[in-house]
């Protein structure tokens, strides 16, 4: 517990947090308000019912990135400083150490990820749908699962990895996860093998765009895919596997 | 025990149901959004009807959703769907019909992929579009009877759009026919008829004889299920979609085929201010130009 609270007041303290919050309440802002025209096949999105899903896709990509910002370097950090000797000598064991690292990482992303959130619930009471606020906060739920997805996995692959090679990974990951549906219908499109392996690419990707979708669903109060939410949490899990069993050689 | 074998017990116990719900909630066959598109088709069918083409119906058509590897092929009968499965019988994204044996199929993406084109039709609609068809070549073989010498969609479109003297009178018939899809004037059919047919003659005369029968051809046979589609869509979304999609754009020139889809379209809703029942004794054999001129006689 103590772990994970030095490494929330460490990103406090380095004001990683306020920045990349910041950026990310400008851009929710931007697309919230009328500075900025949301035109989606030659038609504006001025309803907010209707923009929700659609700010909730980039709300979440942007708490992702906030996250995969965060959670890379925390693990190779304390490393670097010896902390982790202290560690030991308290006789605490890497699994332990870096599971609490992990969930320090996982509770900064959510603090930022709920900033965004209730920078959006704060724009839908402005535009007078003040009754979404209950499905806005159902929807943040999703989100604090698509960072926790995020951040496991980079804390996970920081482990074994330089964070040269945990980034490029994390970023293949995360991007082909955010745009599954661009890369679904990319294989669709494709003919033949390359069609054939491209489709089981994609399921390597977390379906970090079905959770934003079931998130958009949420808000709207349609019909929620569990079976996207359950995957989800599968993937959280494969990655603790990854936390609790992975070592690093200095230790 | 110890502590830390207790949390692990707890985090594989864990791990275990959350695989065995990811099991069990995964969805076999076909999936829930394509079933919902095709009962969306059934609902539908029992409020439009035959949209005044006698005897047509989308449940009548096999209706197969794609993943480009496999078909899950709807078979509606007495009410009922029948669900079977095959290997994809197109590659690819693909919204068509599928002539099996003596009966046409229709063939569309499954709702995952066509969410992620970004299109704005509903899946249903798409469905009517292209039982419509089905409908057009088991009812009255209308591309065996009328493309034999023809171009392709794409090889027309091209030709014409590199033409400037039949791309510009193609866009003053467009001009003209976009008064019926002005919502705001009242639309003399009769006046908007024969000046549509004037320039319709002065432009054929420019036309081959591959290119006339391809033109007629695309007009009618997409342009038609275009019109049902967008029929469909003004039921289902309401007049500001169907407005917005169809209406707005039609009546201007569009590099590519879309062109054939709203000028057939906007012939047939001009076809509908002459005479509402027109469809009543049509049968795919002559072009809609030919119509729109008996209509004028």
């Amino acid at each position: 517990m103590e772990i994970s609270l030095n490494v929330i007041k460490e990103k406090i303290r380095k004001k990683m947090l306020y920045i990349t919050t910041v950026l990310g309440v400008l851009v929710v802002m931007i697309f919230s308000s009328d500075m900025g025209s949301l035109t989606i096949g030659g038609r504006q999105i001025k309803d907010y019912y209707v923009l929700i899903p659609i700010l909730i896709h980039v709300v979440n990509f942007l708490s992702g990135a906030i996250a995969l910002a965060m959670s890379l370097t925390t693990v190779p950090n304390e490393y670097e400083r010896r902390t982790s000797h202290l560690i030991w000598s308290r006789g605490i064991s890497q699994s332990r150490y870096h599971m609490s690292l992990a969930i320090g990482n996982v509770a900064v992303s959510w603090i930022s990820g709920l900033i965004l959130y209730a920078t959006m619930a704060v724009f839908a009471v402005v535009n007078g749908y003040s009754g979404m606020l209950g499905r806005i906060a159902a929807a943040a739920l999703l989100m604090l699962l698509y960072t926790a997805i995020i951040s496991m996995l980079a804390s996970a692959l920081s482990i074994i990895f330089p964070t040269i090679v945990s980034g490029v990974i994390m970023i293949i990951l995360f991007a082909g996860g955010a745009f599954r549906n661009i890369l679904i219908l990319l294989a669709a499109v494709l003919t033949g093998a390359g069609g054939t392996i491209m489709k089981r690419v994609i399921r390597l990707f977390p379906d970090l765009a079905g959770l934003s979708r079931q998130g958009g669903n949420l808000a709207q109060g349609n019909p929620v895919d569990v079976h996207v939410i359950i995957m989800g949490m599968i993937v959280v899990w494969i990655a603790g596997i990854g936390i609790l069993f992975f070592r690093r050689k200095e230790a | 025990m110890k502590k830390r074998t207790i949390g692990m017990i707890v985090y594989f116990l864990t791990g275990a149901a959350l695989l065995t719900a990811g099991f069990a909630t995964t969805e076999k066959g076909l999936k829930e959004d394509d079933r919902k598109e095709y009962e969306r088709v059934i609902e539908d069918r029992k409020e439009l009807g035959d949209l005044g083409f006698p005897g047509f119906s989308p449940l009548d058509y096999k209706t197969a959703f794609s993943n480009g590897e496999k078909d899950f092929v709807i078979d509606y009968r007495n009410g009922e769907m029948e669900i079977t499965e095959r290997e994809a019988v197109y590659e690819g994204l693909v919204g068509s019909i599928y002539p099996n044996g003596d009966e046409y199929e229709v063939v569309v993406p499954v709702y995952e992929t066509w969410i992620a084109t970004g299109a704005h039709e509903q899946l249903s609609a798409v469905i009517w579009h292209e039982s419509f068809h089905a409908y057009q070549n088991s009812c009255f073989r209308l591309a065996e009877n009328s493309a034999d010498n023809g171009l392709s969609e794409t090889e027309l479109a091209e030709r014409i759009d590199r033409d400037p003297e039949k791309r510009s009178l193609y866009e003053k018939e467009l001009e003209v026919l976009g008064r019926v899809a002005d919502t705001d004037k009242t639309c003399d059919f009769r006046q908007t008829a024969l000046e549509y047919l004037r320039i319709a003659e002065k432009r054929d005369e420019l036309l081959s004889a591959e290119e006339k029968i391809s033109e007629d051809y695309y007009e009618l046979s997409e342009g038609s299920a275009c019109y049902v589609e967008s029929r469909v869509v003004r039921y289902e979304n309401g007049d500001a979609v169907y407005e917005d999609n169809y209406l707005k754009n039609a009546a201007s020139y569009a590099e590519g085929n879309s062109k054939y889809y709203h000028h057939g379209m906007l012939q047939c809703m001009l076809l509908d201010g002459l005479d509402p029942e027109w469809k009543s004794t049509f049968a795919f054999d002559c072009s809609l130009d030919d119509v729109i001129a008996r209509y004028c006689e």
